[in-house]
């Protein structure tokens, strides 16, 4: 299947559709100006993050979507502004619906849950650590939907660096069972979802307790 | 015998598969006294691996072929025939088919090359409605033949195989069905059956997996796949097939990268190789990267007791024996932990030899069986770890009947190495192999092996699966 026959959703639907499923994002909202976007970071407590909301930006950082790190009204809005600016000279043409504000959330092991539908088995979910990790050491492993408990747990133990999620120099060990319901969430959209082509939750941040997705990319079939 | 037509044939295909593998008959389409023709060799293979019942050579061009009397066609032969062994050229195979199926025969072993995989798609489907006309299953075709020990049944052009042994090789090339059979050959450890797939126009990897998983001979099935038409049906039998016993699988295609659009990270990370892999360890079936760790592996799972856990201990005649044991073991799952102060002072009391260094690896710094009996006895009462190994880098007088004792003996399961020890080693090894004792040439390989039943152990222990196919 090539890229004209599929879509990606845009990110506040996809996040409802894992939330469905009860994976957790930071709280978000969908601004579409930079009063919008100025409100937002003003009730917030914690620092918020923006990001572009267009179907032409398939890769947002790349192109100047995405700002972490901004504090209070008056930065989100210029923030904001310059933001669209950027995107629009970085993919020129692209139809921009606005963005997306979230509070921004706490360090910790970052990790890629997927989902794809493979050609020989079908429904199938991946797990592995984020960044250098997938990207240069491709350390992921894979289970066929439905997976159980066990897969699950076999999972965390079958990736190279799987030492990292048992705490590694003094930082401590992170929660195996909120990753184990997640692995067992992404299994379960694939079965039950069938437009749902392929899926990154990337990263996904696991701490002592608790996880949360930090971003949502799903393609649809047309 | 009566021919009965079976209109849902996917039902009986254990008996069908049953009849074919215990066939009683067989006719060889395409004998040949030519020793440089398949025809030849086929026939002279079933005549060298000792098949009991008649064997019916079958050329039109010959009254005898290899002291056999020869019918000029399959309606030719007298009596019934089981199986048919096809050797004639692809567009006389369908006919071939038609003729045995009116003799009662439940199967044909099609040799013959020259159908889909030659692009002549059409033939093929002609194959398969001659076969299905007549209520027969279709092996290959474009196969190297199968070979069945129990039945004696070498119908395979080459290599004749006759040790029996607890193996059974189902693979997608004849010179991987070779090696993975004349290595238990030669080693004494033998094998219960080889199945060549080629084109599996009829009866596929599952279809022999649930027969093999069934036949009572057969303690681990070995697998060598290129590809795979039905993906969700390998999974489901897979499952099924390791409750009963352990699959060793060898999957070709390793660098090669699947065609996925790169939309998302997971597409672009997901080769087909990597989903394959992690499917059959979803299923319990071990994962081998070469051919060397598949036949170790089968071996290990085939001979060793279920070992309860991952603790390694090595007992050997050098240090290096030992170290190059602990050098691999955590690679391969398994952790060699020290010896309680309980056990070494156990040890020491009852006959350790004077310098022998009482740790793990525990090098006993002497070749004498005696000692090591002692010794490995003692520590055994310890619980000092789930596998024993006992590591023997140079010629030991008595090794083999050492190594019998202690793996009837011993609580812990049990392999052995046995590597630098000259002729006494490699008759060492023969000997250890027929009593069927886990035996590997070095250090590396049985700890690579011993990975693998930890590995399926730990693989049942997690899901409540009570004892199956290995003690």
């Amino acid at each position: 299947m090539n890229i004209a026959t599929r879509q990606m959703m845009e990110e506040p639907a996809a996040i409802q559709l894992i939330q469905k499923y009860g994976l957790k994002y930071p709280d978000h909202c969908w601004v579409t100006s930079a009063e919008e976007a100025a409100e937002f970071a003003a009730a917030s407590n914690d620092p918020i993050v923006l990001k572009i909301i267009s179907p032409q930006v398939i890769h947002k950082s790349d192109a100047g979507g995405v700002i972490t790190g901004i504090v209070g009204a008056e930065t989100a809005a210029r923030q904001f502004r310059e933001m669209i600016e950027k995107v629009k000279r970085t993919t020129p043409g692209a139809e921009i619906k606005g963005a997306l504000a979230c509070r921004q959330a706490e360090p910790g092991l970052e990790l890629i849950i997927g989902g794809l539908r493979d050609s020989v088995f079908g429904p199938t979910v991946m797990f592995g650590l984020g960044g250098i990790f997938t990207e240069v050491f491709k350390d992921v492993t894979f289970r066929i939907a439905p997976l159980d408990r066990i897969d699950a747990e076999e999972m965390l133990d079958e990736i190279k660096g799987r030492i990292l999620l048992d705490g590694y120099r003094g930082q401590p060990a992170v929660d195996r069972n909120a990753l184990a319901e997640a692995l067992l969430a992404v299994g379960n959209i694939m079965l039950a979802e069938d437009d749902v082509e392929e899926l990154d939750l990337n990263p996904v941040r696991v701490y002592p307790a608790g996880l949360l997705v930090l971003d949502a990319r799903v393609i649809k079939k047309y | 015998m009566e021919l009965i037509i079976e209109p849902d044939y996917k039902m009986n295909t254990n008996d069908q598969l049953n009849r074919i593998f215990n066939a009683g008959s067989i006719a060889v389409v395409g004998a040949s006294s030519d020793q440089r023709k398949f025809g030849y060799m086929t026939l002279n293979s079933l005549i060298q691996g000792g098949f009991e019942g008649p064997i019916y050579p079958i050329n039109p061009k010959a009254d005898e072929v290899l002291g056999l009397k020869c019918y000029p066609s399959v309606s030719d032969v007298p009596g019934n025939i089981d199986l048919v062994s096809v050797i004639v050229p692809a567009r006389f195979v369908p006919e071939v088919i038609r003729e045995a199926g009116a003799k009662g025969a439940a199967g044909a072993v099609v040799h013959s090359g020259g159908f889909s995989e030659a692009g002549n798609q059409e033939l093929e489907d002609q194959l398969l409605s001659a076969a299905r006309e007549c209520g027969m299953r279709i092996l290959g075709p474009n196969i190297q033949g199968i070979n069945y020990i129990p039945n004696k049944m070498c119908c395979m052009f080459l290599p004749v195989i006759k040790t029996r042994g607890p193996l059974t090789v189902i693979t997608q090339s004849g010179t991987v069905t070779t090696a993975l059979t004349e290595w238990p050959d030669q080693e004494g450890l033998g094998i219960s059956a080889a199945v060549n797939l080629g084109n599996q126009m009829d009866l596929c990897e599952s279809d022999y997996l649930d027969f093999f998983a069934q036949d009572p001979e057969t303690r681990v099935i070995v697998m060598y796949l290129e590809g795979v038409k039905d993906g969700s049906r390998l999974f489901k039998t897979l499952r099924r097939t390791t409750t009963i016993k352990p699959v060793v699988i060898l999957k070709a295609g390793r660098t090669s990268v699947g065609k996925r659009s790169a939309a998302s990270h997971t597409g672009s990370l997901a080769s087909n190789y990597d989903v394959f892999a992690s499917a059959c360890r979803q299923c319990g079936a071990y994962i081998a990267h070469d051919l060397e760790e598949t036949y170790d592996a089968a071996k290990a799972l085939a001979c060793m007791r279920s070992p309860r856990g991952n603790r390694l201990l090595s007992v050997s005649t050098s240090g290096g024996a030992g170290i190059l044991a602990g050098d691999h073991a955590e690679q391969f799952g398994l952790a060699m932990p020290l010896l309680s102060e309980e056990a070494i002072k156990g040890i020491r009391d009852n006959g350790a030899p004077p310098l022998a260094n009482l740790s793990n690896p525990l090098d006993m710094v002497t070749l004498a069986a005696d000692h090591f009996e002692q010794v490995i006895q003692v520590a055994d009462r310890y619980d000092p770890a789930d596998v024993i190994l006992l590591n023997l880098g140079d010629p030991v007088e008595g090794a083999v009947a050492l190594a019998e004792k202690l793996s009837r003996q011993l609580t812990a399961s049990f392999a052995v190495t046995y590597f630098a020890g000259g002729e006494e080693e490699q008759l060492g090894q023969l000997a250890m192999h027929k009593r069927g004792i886990a035996v590997f040439k070095t250090p590396e390989r049985a700890v690579r092996g011993i990975g693998a039943a930890v590995w399926y152990a730990a693989y049942r222990r997690k899901r409540n699966l009570q004892q199956g196919g290995i003690q």
